[in-house]
């Protein structure tokens, strides 16, 4: 869990310091105000590659990875126009500080190792993992393609489950409450197969409690229930033809099940753009699955340009079960043109705020064709 | 320039010929509304436009959004306050357009301006449902006339901006300090 990160002289950012919540963290901002670039540092600092033997080589490959900068050297991430060295400083929640400073082609990194984070690029992965992961890849082309994010991501994705979802759904509570409303979301699951992602039909039900026996009836609680997934079908789809946003939410459903999201352990979730490719509807859903996560202990951090997304964290936030949800404003300071942030726990204080300004120039656009010049 | 206070808040309409509280509850003065109907706060008139003014200061907007809920008892109730307020906001309209077609005053396009205290998102979509509900815009094949030009829902930062040459702020009211308050 991160708790607070300071960026100075670093791509877009001047000198900027963000103190987190250990719940939700909703990043907004204009197109160029860093808001990928913020999530990407944070993977970075709690990445693996930020300790252990050769850390500075490490690092700086790893940040030329993530950030591809043209010069192919980590000088090259240094913001322009700017004295001194570039600095990233992650503050995380054990006591770990993780500082990495770098002027040329060298980082110097120093601090403990906190919890790997998970970052979720706008594109989705799971139809790219057979191709990202394959045994004998072609790094440098995949590379060239893809930046860290991605493949990280599909080295998670790929990791064998220590248990299938099903058993998981049954001892632990928290994925009762998660993984049966993922899969009903988008009527099916998705399993790894011969290293590739395919798409099985089905849905989550409650078992008949008439099928339990006495015993693991004793063992359960007045009110929880026992789910299990009922295929629909015996045939398996490919991933490719399934809808882009279902993948999207299969990438969630996988990592929970192969254990690389296991909330209270993990480090930060960071999601970019959930709301890319997935249709408005299942929105409220996904919101309700990622609070729910986050009641389990689990960071979450993500940036959006979406107002569905963002208004559904404030309907749907309770804070009489702990949830914190705060926001994030990334914008250009009118005379340096320097990144700001501004931060609230109250959606209707988030200024600026360019998602709603969408709204009020339709307004501005009503105003004009309906009433012309009157009060102007 | 006129002068109309309302509701909490001052606008200052620079290039009204009249301007006035629409629902006036005084009797002594000459605008009292004294009809058994639903009023808008204020009315204002131009050169060549009426424009009728409601205002809505809600201490908590999102009670009104139809969509936030964490039970389906809650989720009811405001979808209960969304409907209400676009109803209040309708049936005031409709009350006062007729009020004026009385007073022999519906002579000049008549433009609607709903100011909530809502986001602008959620200010667009009760000036959806508002204007397919007054209705505004697409009519019956039997009016010859249309109710209003125009119905527009805004907040105050949005008013200010789209019309500078009617400002409004909100009036502060001095809090009577506690000895005044005890022997009030």
């Amino acid at each position: 869990m991160i708790s607070k990160l300071y960026l100075k002289n670093f791509i877009a950012f001047t000198d900027l310091s963000i103190d987190f919540s250990p719940g939700i963290n909703i990043v907004i901002g204009e197109n160029g105000t860093g808001k990928t670039q913020l999530l990407k540092a944070i993977l970075a600092l709690s990445s693996a590659e930020a300790h252990g033997a050769q850390t500075d080589e490490q690092l700086a490959r790893k940040l030329c990875r993530l950030y591809h900068p043209l010069s192919g050297q980590v000088g090259g991430l240094r913001r322009t126009g700017t004295r001194g060295k570039s600095v990233l400083n992650g503050t995380f929640a054990s006591g770990q500080v993780i500082t990495a400073k770098f002027y040329g082609k060298d980082t110097a990194t120093s601090g403990d190792v906190p919890a790997p984070a998970i970052f979720i690029p706008t594109k989705e992965v799971l139809s790219l993992v057979r191709g990202l992961t394959a045994e004998q890849p072609d790094l440098p082309t995949i590379e060239r393609i893809f930046d860290d994010g991605y493949l990280d991501l599909a080295n998670q994705l790929a990791k064998e489950g220590a248990s299938d979802l099903d058993a998981k759904v049954q001892l632990d509570p928290r994925f009762a409450s998660i993984v049966p409303r993922l899969t009903n979301l988008i009527d099916g699951q998705y399993l790894l197969e011969n290293g590739r992602f395919v798409f099985e039909a089905g849905r989550y039900v409650e078992k008949d409690t008439a099928t339990r026996s006495k015993a693991q009836h004793a063992q359960m609680y007045q009110d929880s229930t026992e789910w299990k997934f009922v295929p629909s079908s015996k045939q398996h789809l490919s991933s490719g033809m399934t809808a882009e946003g279902f993948r999207k939410i299969g990438v969630l459903q996988r990592l929970l099940s192969n254990g690389s999201l296991n909330p209270g352990t993990t480090g930060p979730l960071l999601w970019d753009e959930p709301e890319s490719n997935l249709n408005p509807k299942l929105m409220n859903d996904l919101v309700q699955v990622l609070l729910e996560l986050a009641r389990n202990g689990q960071q979450i951090i993500l940036a959006t340009h979406d107002y569905v997304l963002l208004k559904w964290f404030d309907l749907l936030m309770d804070k009489g079960k702990g949830d914190q949800v705060r926001f994030f404003s990334l914008y250009r300071d009118s005379s340096t043109r320097d990144v700001k942030v501004s931060t609230t726990d109250d959606y209707l204080q988030i200024a600026p705020n360019p998602i709603d300004d969408a709204f009020g120039y339709l307004i501005n656009q009503e105003i004009e064709n309906d009433m012309g010049e009157l009060g102007k | 320039m006129k002068v109309v206070v309302a509701d909490g808040f001052e606008f200052r309409f620079s290039d009204a010929i009249d301007a006035y509280v629409f629902d006036e509850k005084d009797s002594s003065k000459p605008t009292f509304h004294g009809a058994p109907m639903k009023g808008v706060d204020i009315v204002a008139e131009f050169d060549d436009a009426y424009v009728y003014i409601e205002l809505k200061d809600y201490d908590d907007p999102s009670a009104y959004d139809v969509v936030k809920a964490s039970s389906d008892d809650e989720r009811k109730a405001r979808l209960d306050s969304f409907k209400w307020l676009k109803n209040y906001l309708k049936y005031k309209f409709r009350d006062s357009h007729l009020y004026r077609y009385a007073e022999g005053k519906v002579d000049k396009p008549v433009h609607y301006v709903c100011v909530l205290t809502f986001d602008n998102a959620l200010n667009s979509r009760m000036l959806n449902e508002l204007k397919r509900e007054l209705p505004i815009g697409k009519k019956p094949k039997r009016w010859t006339h249309a109710l209003a030009k125009s119905c527009q829902v805004v907040n105050l930062d949005k008013w200010n901006e789209v019309f500078p040459k009617w400002p409004v702020s909100r009036v502060i009211t001095a809090a009577p300090i506690p000895e005044e308050a005890e022997h009030a």
